[in-house]
């Protein structure tokens, strides 16, 4: 059982958080590691919100189990048949303590979900949200994050998608002292189409950490991932993505991509891109690059009488908005790419 | 051959002072006072260790070094990080002094070797003799296989020109007695002694194994090669090989056969050093066919080696080659230091899988001189129902400016029971770095295989010749003399991972 002994927590021996040193973070800050925490929902009309017992979930990591050990309550929404709306489900307010969240998309229903991170406090912040998707269900979800540079935050979601359904996650985070976006999902239904994608842009000392592992299952799942990140100063950007294609996932077609901008001399990288394959007829593939602005680009846009810096900002804003361009509300995008401009 | 035996009676002379010397409650331990005998007893100890040095009558610092390692060993686990499953080994269940198997044991001629292994021999065009050395049959010449190929002259004559270029090619015992001061100054500055659980294991009890040095300036006329050199044989276990190339110098060394040995030893654990100098190059290829274990998965071989090389100079480059094809279990990472501004380091390998076999390889790269520059070109192949892993890091320091790297792993399925896995680590401190990472994974071309089909090929060898295809940018960095071989060796490994 976890208790506030820091100890118990994984740390950088720990292969799974080999660069995101949880144990060593909590011993700067260890405020609000046994707080309950009760998120803001904003329902789109026919959504209702239940409180119910938190119980165990089946997928076990440190997100999981803290929130298991301090929440007595979990928040589930139910997502009823075939549902639509234009209006997303906004959840806000994770901004302090544990919180776990369970979303049920039942058969056919479509479900657009934002969840705002914006700390404003020092603290421990622990988000654990499980989605199951049911057969021909739909998922868009967005998440920001935007913390204070002291938070410690992990926010951890488990989707487990059943036949013919649709993921698109997008993913944009500024960082913290340490803060980790954990996509864990397992595809134990055929057609799975899923797009994870994800930016980071990291200042100062902050510090980010896209980890996602996808289990596929069945045959015919389709899966995209593009993680972008800059950083800059002392910060430390750490990718670590997954495919695990179990042996009846044959005709899986799944590619990961990582590109890193490095525009310090004291930032850091450290990117993990695995895969693990037991199904023979199956196209996989990952890329990761690291590198700099190119210099070439830069001269032509001085020679334009773009200051530097300018220029500079201009560049990266390009590198990274990329990700973002495949978003359905423009009104979303404009609201990420206005946030990526204020950090540039 | 009559120098050989003489040197050996002077070994065991001295070995005789050297264990009578050896406290009197030392022998409660097993091994009786019979001097002859060619082995330790079963198991480890500080004892046995002593055992050992004192057989291959080493100077008192290789002692205390061997006994430093035991000691920390003991202290050490062992890793199960790697993506490979194998009973738990005993370390008190083995030898670790060469147990030969005595005349009686082995086979009395080919006719009592594995037929399998034969019909792989005659594939590979391996002449009678060679096979009888290499099936380790009773009687065959205690030599290595190069007294057999071509008469003793091919030894003679290329000693006596390694010796006129000034280039040092000899066992590491050898080198221990007639070169301490270089063993001393370079052993253990790449691998340091508590460096991983089966490098310490091997700095306790390291049997032999083949030390070089190429002097400033000189580049070595011809292939260095375990194959070519005397005292070769039975040293395989814990081997350790020593390569130093100054400033200016070329080497290009050749390591394995691509005929399957029959081995006995169960586990090995191996250390490869390389330290390279200003504007020197090491080339260093591998072919590793162990005994892969029998059909059902039982047996074979584990293959637990450290290899690195260690770019000291500036300009300075090492290339690591490898086709692993055998052994039941490889866990096997050559590396680069890249220290020297300039330096280069490249890692060309192909690990074939088949049967039940499990391979965790891949290569590290450590960036830590400014331009320093790497390329890593992975092929897997896995059949049949065997896992193969390609585990890599690419690391550049902060003091890395310019560092470049660029890595492509491909990974090749044939069949549905088998593995194929990518864990590549990258990390970059160094903002002016440039790293490139791409892998995939994925099956034969059905087109590709109709169209071989189309054209007469049976299955087999259409399969054999598109996996030709698909390693060909590693086939094609082995030296000539391998590569044709190992060309050969890639198609039989596959044998029977199709229909």
């Amino acid at each position: 059982m976890l208790t506030h002994d820091i100890n118990l927590f994984p740390s950088r021996r720990d292969e799974k958080w080999k660069y995101s040193d949880l144990r060593s973070s909590l011993r700067h800050l260890s405020d609000g590691i046994e707080d309950e925490n009760k998120p803001n929902f904003l329902l789109p009309d026919g959504l209702t919100l239940e409180e119910v017992d938190c119980e165990f979930s089946s997928v076990k990591n440190i997100s999981s189990a803290l929130a298991e050990n301090y929440c007595n309550k979990a928040w589930k929404i139910n997502v009823p048949e075939s549902f639509k709306s234009d209006q997303s489900l906004i959840i806000s307010n994770l901004n302090s303590g544990h919180s776990r969240i369970i979303i049920n998309i039942n058969t056919g229903g479509c479900l657009s979900l934002v969840e705002y991170y914006e700390s404003q406090s020092n603290s421990f912040i622990n988000t654990n949200i499980i989605i199951n998707i049911m057969d021909k269900g739909e998922l868009d979800r967005v998440i920001f994050h935007d913390d204070t540079q002291e938070t410690v935050r992990i926010s951890s979601a488990i989707i487990n998608s059943e036949s013919n359904t649709k993921i698109t996650q997008n993913a944009i985070s500024f960082g913290s002292a340490l803060s980790r976006i954990e996509t864990l999902l397992t595809a134990s239904g055929e057609n799975l189409n899923a797009t994870i994608n994800g930016a980071y842009l990291l200042s100062e000392n902050r510090h980010c950490d896209m980890t996602s592992n996808i289990e596929l299952l069945k045959p015919n799942c389709h899966i995209r991932q593009l993680v972008k990140g800059v950083v800059k100063d002392k910060s430390n950007g750490v990718f670590q993505g997954k495919f695990h294609v179990h042996r009846p996932a044959q005709h899986t077609d799944a590619e990961m991509r990582h590109d890193a901008l490095m525009l310090s001399d004291r930032s850091k990288i450290r990117s993990k891109p695995e895969l693990e394959i037991y199904a023979d007829d199956v196209a996989c593939a990952h890329g990761n690059t690291i590198g700099q602005l190119d210099e070439d680009v830069l001269f032509y846009l001085r020679q334009r009488s773009i200051p530097r810096a300018e220029a500079e900002a201009m560049l990266t804003e390009a590198f990274v908005s990329d990700v973002f361009y495949s978003l359905k509300d423009d009104q979303l995008q404009e609201n990420i790419l206005t946030k990526i401009r204020g950090r540039l | 051959m009559g120098e050989e035996v003489k040197i050996k009676s002077s070994i065991e002379k001295s070995t005789v002072d050297g264990v009578s010397s050896l406290e009197a409650e030392k022998y409660k331990y097993g091994f009786d006072s019979d001097i002859e005998q060619e082995f330790a007893p079963k198991g480890l100890s500080e004892d046995i260790v002593k055992f050992i040095s004192a057989k291959k009558d080493e100077p008192q610092w290789l002692l205390d070094w061997r006994l430093e390692a035991y000691n920390r060993w003991l202290n050490l686990k062992e890793p199960v990080w790697a993506n490979v499953d194998y009973p738990k080994i005993d370390f008190q269940d083995a030898y670790y002094y060469a147990a030969p198997k005595s005349d009686d044991d082995k086979p009395k001629s080919l006719d009592e070797v594995d037929p399998e292994i034969l019909a792989i021999y005659d594939k590979l065009g391996i002449s009678l003799k060679e096979q009888e050395v290499l099936a380790g049959v009773k009687g065959a010449p205690k030599v290595a296989v190069d007294a057999v190929l071509d008469s003793v002259s091919v030894v003679t004559t290329f000693k006596k020109e390694l010796a006129e270029k000034g280039i040092i090619f000899c066992s590491f015992s050898e080198a221990v007695k007639e070169h301490p001061e270089l063993v001393r100054k370079y052993m253990g500055t790449v691998v340091p002694l508590t460096d991983n659980y089966y490098a310490t294991l091997n700095n306790a009890v390291f049997s032999d194994g083949s030390f070089v040095y190429i002097p400033e300036g000189v580049r070595c006329p011809m292939e260095l090669s375990t194959y070519f050199r005397m005292n070769a044989q039975g040293t395989g276990q814990f081997e350790r090989t020593l390569i130093i190339a100054d400033k200016g110098s070329y080497v290009s060394y050749l390591e394995g056969c691509t005929a399957p040995m029959r081995d006995e030893n169960q586990l090995h654990a191996a250390i490869v050093e390389i330290i390279v100098h200003d504007d020197a190059e090491v080339k260093y290829s591998t072919v590793q066919n162990w005994w892969p274990g029998d059909s059902e998965g039982k047996g074979g071989v584990y293959n637990f080696v450290t290899k690195r090389a260690d770019c000291r100079g500036e300009n300075s480059k090492v290339s690591w080659t490898q086709v692993e094809t055998g052994s039941a279990v490889t866990w096997k990472y050559p590396s680069c230091i890249l220290r020297g501004d300039n330096s280069q380091g490249e890692f060309y390998s192909i690990a074939i899988t088949n049967g039940h076999q499990q391979a965790d390889t891949g290569t590290k790269m450590i960036h830590l001189g400014e331009n320093t520059k790497s390329r890593i070109i992975s092929k897997g192949i896995s059949a049949g129902k065997s896992n193969s892993t390609y585990r890599g890091l690419v690391t550049a320091h902060k003091k890395a400016k310019n560092a470049r790297n660029f890595t492509q792993c491909d990974s090749l399925l044939i069949g549905d029971k088998c593995g194929a896995h990518t864990v590549p680590y990258i990390e970059s401190d160094s903002p002016s770095s440039q790293f490139e990472h791409e892998a995939t994974t994925s099956k034969l071309s059905e087109e590709q295989l109709f169209y071989c089909r189309q054209r007469g090929l049976n299955e087999e060898d259409a399969v054999a010749m598109l996996v030709n295809g698909f390693c060909r940018e590693v086939l094609q960095e082995l030296p000539m003399e391998f590569a044709v071989e190992a060309q050969k060796l890639v198609a039989i490994s596959l044998e029977g991972s199709v229909g």
